[in-house]
This record gives structure tokens, C-alpha cells and sequence, in this order.
């Protein structure tokens, strides 16, 4: 995983999660948890979302709009698009690597 | 649910609790959500400038100033052996680090290991430890200088 995920910690995975949502559009909390559960398959605590949330948007990566009513909605910034299409990059490598052993067909 | 949330620094409230509100209004949190703002909280306590300035504005060096009476008072209190002087330290690295002080705060950590050492026959490692206290006063008489903040474009800056 890059080094800008794995400064993150234990809320890399949930930041991936929350990029991969926020590249259909701008989401607020509610619906980003929503999205990711479908995802993943598996729900993200709301303080897993916050913690997420503010990391990401301290490294720039997501910037908050201004809110409507009480939702503050998200949106990817230019920088955290080229920071998800990187790792999926690194993740795809990964899935075909590991396909290609299983299946006995890498050198 | 309002409990949970006091969990939080304040910065990290004015930043995040009416969205994060708004969020928990919608979906009512189960045990193990609970549980993770629970998590979240010990997170942001520990991240402080995740929701924040990396320093908090102290123009008026009030917050050097009592930091370093509280740790000439705990130094003090320390050379005698008192446990209450060593956890003063801790306290005091805990603090400062929390208002911003983040040299301060290293410092005091550093007097603190180099009193637990001491007794303990790490004689080295405490030297080292005191010897970042040479390197201090150059750190006490920098004036706060913020990082911009992301967060001051909503309004949230003082």
C-alpha cells in the first residue's frame, strides 16, 4: 500500500472505502457510510467515518462543501482522484499477481 | 448519545458534531457503533490537529509561561523523587502537546524518562534524555507560527 495510506494507519482501509464512494460525487456522512457498507459488505462505525474523514481532508485529498442544513457533503479533490486511481492501480497489479500464482502461471 | 460525543476535544466538536449529529440521527447507533466513537474519540485525542490548527494561537505566550512554571514546579517536586512530580511531567507533556507545544511537550517527556531511568541504572539513556533540555530554550522563545488551515474558510478560526 502507498505511503500516503499507510500513514493512516488503521483508517487506510476505511479511507480507501470513502475515496471509492466520493468518485460517483459529493456524499455527506450518512450517505458515504451507506455507500461503503454496500461496498464492502460491512458497515463503518461513525467514528471510523469522522476519523477517516479528517485525514483525508487534512492531506487534501477530500474537501467539505458547505453544508446543507446539518449534512456537510464531501467531494474528491483533483489530488485525492489521482491518489485512488494510484492505489486501485496498485491494487489491480496486486489481484493479478496473486491470481497468476494461484493459477500456477507466474514464472 | 450527547455523552458519547462530550468524549471529543473541542476543536474536533466545532468542526465535526453537527454533521456527525445529523449522521447518528439518521441511523441510531448499535453497541458496536458505540463503541467505535468511543475509539474514534481516544483517536482524536491523540490526533489533535486533525481538526485543528497544528498550534493553538497563543500570542500572548500565556501558554509558555504556565507551562514552564508548571514544569519548573514538577522538576522540582521530581528531584525529590515524588511519583506526583513525575506524572506532573507526564501530565504537563500531555498538555502542552495538546495546546500546541509540541517541543515543549517532547521536552517534558524526555525529563520524564530521564527520571524514571535514573533510579533504574539507565544512566545513559537519562543523559540523553537531559540533554534535549539544551536544546530547549531555543524552542521557548519561538512565537506560534500556524499552518493554514483548512478549516478557517467555514469559519471556524479564532
Amino acid at each position: 500500500m502507498p505511503q500516503l495510506f499507510h500513514e493512516f494507519g488503521r483508517f487506510a482501509e476505511p479511507s480507501l472505502y470513502i475515496l471509492v464512494s466520493l468518485s460517483s460525487g459529493p456524499k455527506h456522512g450518512y450517505a458515504i457510510m451507506a455507500d461503503v457498507e454496500e461496498i464492502s459488505g460491512s458497515p463503518m462505525g461513525p467514528g471510523t467515518l469522522y476519523g477517516a474523514l479528517a485525514r483525508l481532508e487534512r492531506r487534501g485529498l477530500i474537501e467539505a462543501l458547505a453544508p446543507d442544513e446539518r449534512r456537510r457533503p464531501y467531494r474528491l479533490t483533483a489530488l485525492g482522484a489521482t491518489a485512488l486511481e494510484g492505489q486501485l492501480e496498485h491494487l489491480t497489479a496486486f489481484a493479478r499477481t496473486g491470481f497468476a500464482r494461484l493459477r500456477g502461471t507466474a514464472t | 448519545m450527547s455523552i458519547l460525543l462530550r468524549l471529543y476535544p473541542r476543536p474536533w466538536r466545532d468542526r465535526f458534531e453537527e454533521e456527525f449529529v445529523a449522521v447518528l440521527s439518521d441511523r441510531p447507533p448499535s453497541l458496536a457503533a458505540r463503541a467505535d466513537i468511543v475509539r474514534g474519540a481516544i483517536d482524536a485525542w491523540l490526533q489533535p490537529q486533525l481538526a485543528g490548527p497544528d498550534r493553538v494561537p497563543d500570542r500572548h505566550g500565556f501558554t509558555t509561561l504556565a507551562g514552564l512554571l508548571v514544569l519548573v514546579a514538577a522538576l522540582l517536586i521530581a528531584a525529590n523523587g515524588s511519583l506526583t512530580g513525575w506524572f506532573g511531567l507526564l501530565a504537563l507533556a500531555f498538555a502542552t502537546n495538546r495546546v500546541g507545544h509540541a517541543r515543549l511537550a517532547k521536552l517534558c517527556l524526555a525529563l520524564f524518562v530521564g527520571f524514571l531511568l535514573f533510579p533504574l541504572g539507565g544512566g545513559f539513556i537519562s543523559l540523553v534524555a537531559w540533554a534535549m533540555l539544551a536544546i530547549a530554550p531555543s524552542n521557548f522563545v519561538s512565537t506560534a507560527t500556524e499552518r493554514p488551515d483548512p478549516h478557517t474558510a467555514s469559519g471556524t478560526g479564532s
